[in-house]
């Protein structure tokens, strides 16, 4: 079902598309200000100071130290996600207007295996980066809290390389249905941001948060994931309701991509 | 023997936008090229060449008809291995190189090792890209894109061809180059179908010919079936002729011109002449081209 060969070409292809190097340029100058920028303060395993560029603070840092959990395993991340939803948009979309993909499946590469190993690559790309940049940076915190940093925090991202997978499958899919960059882009964003996150709401209306688990649950796992870390222990619910929502759109973007015509 | 490549009133529409017009891109068209041969499509632009290409590799969907390759519905995978595509506008990701591009669709043609590096220069040499062949695709010109993507079409050596405007882009060496690599694997046997505005270059390579106009099939056969078999003739005469209509005036030069085909015509003529008393200026024999036949087809339907 996956063809190795179209994984690492589609790997090295988005690396060098403008997105994913753009990513790859906030990613390193995040590494850059954690690494010269950021001070932390610890006394006795508890968080007393965090510092930015010298200007050190130390009121309410309890309510910092989480801030700083939620900075470190979410927002970072959750902004290069912009740029990821529209990069990934372009790559599925070009499974039906790129003149290559047509070569490629005169080889003996069907359909399904096409899109399978596109879409994986493009995960194992974003995941990679992601997690790789993730670790950079709670080797930096670790080293700069003396080793308080929780180790749990990386579950943060990881629930985000999840995520990616939803998103991604998702955008595949209305990739086949609207074949349209603009269109793919916004509907993925929307589901992503607005949408997607009520999924993991449990304070919703019963009735909307009936509805809301027919979305695909994206926005959503790293809040989980960050509450889980917060209040300890993990819960994999929002993850096991990822895996259907991936199957699901990830079917359908095959049974449409075996009917489309390409231009 | 039984031909490669066939299609059975193949039909093929498509409506453009939501509530948009309905296109008939193909019409009841059916065809067929044998082992060996060389079979060139030629049409407008629009008038569905790329279509029935594309049906031809199921890479677009015909609404109704047969189509098959190697005796088989085209639908299954068993001709894979076997052809080399070049679609019209071929194009690479910019970023890579243009031994990287022949060694990934040349790894999913199922080569590998020293074969796959072995297949990659040779096509290399051919193309006229060896030089050229640690540069970006980005920095290429459209003529090298084209090698390139004629190079990729025959790397796996395959026993048929789909050639969509093989030498639009390159200039006469390139042309020329492309015109006897052509005819170089029609003498190995491989079968090609070509399209191509490009008559003049078609009409010295192609062993058959098709004409589609509007998604319509109306001529084919070899150059020899669809050229005129009489000789056409022109004939000039200075005074006002007797039947006026039939002529053509060419005012300034006070000069009247007639065409006619055959030499029983032209005998026919000369006679209905003399009993006028006119002596022809002039009588000059026409080459018709396959352009010219091309354009007849066209006009009639044109009309």
């Amino acid at each position: 079902m996956i063809n190795l060969t179209v994984v690492k070409e589609t790997i090295h292809e988005n690396l060098t598309q403008p997105f994913f190097l753009f990513a790859a340029l906030i990613e390193l100058t995040a590494v850059f200000l954690f690494s010269f920028g950021i001070e932390l303060r610890y006394e006795n395993e508890v968080l007393t100071g965090l510092g930015f560029f010298g200007r050190m603070i130390e009121d309410q840092v309890y309510i910092m130290s989480r801030e700083f959990l939620r900075s470190f395993s979410g927002i970072l991340v959750y902004f290069l996600m912009f740029l990821f939803i529209i990069g990934g948009s372009a790559t599925h979309l070009g499974m039906l207007q790129s003149p290559l993909t047509a070569v490629i499946l005169t080889k003996p590469v069907s359909r399904s295996v096409l899109f399978l190993s596109k879409f994986l690559g493009l995960w194992i790309l974003v995941t990679v980066l992601v997690l790789a940049f993730s670790v950079i940076l709670w080797c930096i915190a670790f080293y700069k809290s003396s080793g308080n940093m929780p180790t749990e925090v990386l579950l943060a991202p990881l629930s985000f390389s999840l995520e990616f997978g939803v998103i991604f499958a998702f955008s595949a899919f209305t990739a086949m249905l609207v074949e349209n960059q603009t269109g793919v882009s916004i509907l993925s964003l929307i589901v992503y941001f607005y949408v997607g996150r009520m999924a993991g709401n449990f304070t919703l209306p019963p009735v909307v948060h009936t509805l809301s688990l027919l979305l695909p649950p994206t926005g959503a796992m790293n809040f989980v994931t960050l509450g889980s870390i917060l209040s300890g222990g993990v819960d994999f619910s929002v993850f096991l309701r990822g895996l259907p929502y991936v199957i699901i759109s990830l079917g359908a973007g095959v049974y449409l991509f075996h009917r489309k015509d390409l231009r | 023997m039984a031909p490669i490549l066939e299609t059975r009133s193949v039909s093929k529409s498509y409506r453009i936008g939501l509530r948009g017009e309905f296109v008939h891109a193909l019409q009841d068209v059916s065809m067929s090229v044998g082992e060996g041969q060389v079979f060139a499509l030629l049409g407008l632009n629009g008038a569905g060449k790329s279509t029935l290409t594309k049906i031809f590799l199921d890479l677009v969907r015909a609404n109704s008809g047969e189509v098959l390759l190697f005796g088989e519905p085209a639908r299954t995978s068993g001709w894979k291995r076997h052809v080399g595509y070049l679609p019209e506008l071929f194009s690479a990701p910019g970023s890579m190189t243009i031994r990287g591009v022949l060694h990934y669709l040349g790894q999913l043609s199922g080569l590998r090792g020293t074969i796959l590096n072995q297949r990659v220069n040779a096509e290399l040499e051919e193309l006229s890209l060896t030089d050229l062949s640690e540069r970006r695709v980005s920095t290429l010109s459209k003529g090298n894109v084209l090698r390139l993507g004629i190079a990729q079409a025959l790397l796996h050596q395959p026993r048929l061809l789909f050639l969509d405007e093989p030498t639009e882009g390159l200039d006469p060496a390139g042309r020329r180059m492309i015109r006897n690599l052509l005819i170089r694997l029609a003498i190995s046997g491989v079968t090609i179908l070509l399209n191509s505005h490009l008559l003049s270059e078609v009409e010295l390579v192609a062993h058959r010919l098709g004409i589609l106009h509007r998604g319509k099939l109306v001529a084919s056969g070899s150059s020899s079936d669809l050229l005129p078999p009489h000789q056409r003739f022109q004939v000039e005469i200075a005074v006002i002729p007797p039947e006026e209509r039939a002529w053509h005036h060419a005012k300034t030069a006070g000069i009247w011109t007639r065409e006619v085909e055959g030499a029983d015509d032209l005998q026919h003529l000369l006679s209905s002449l003399k009993s006028h008393a006119i002596t022809p200026l002039a009588v000059k024999p026409l080459q018709t081209t396959l352009e010219d036949v091309f354009l007849e087809h066209i006009s009639d339907l044109n009309k």
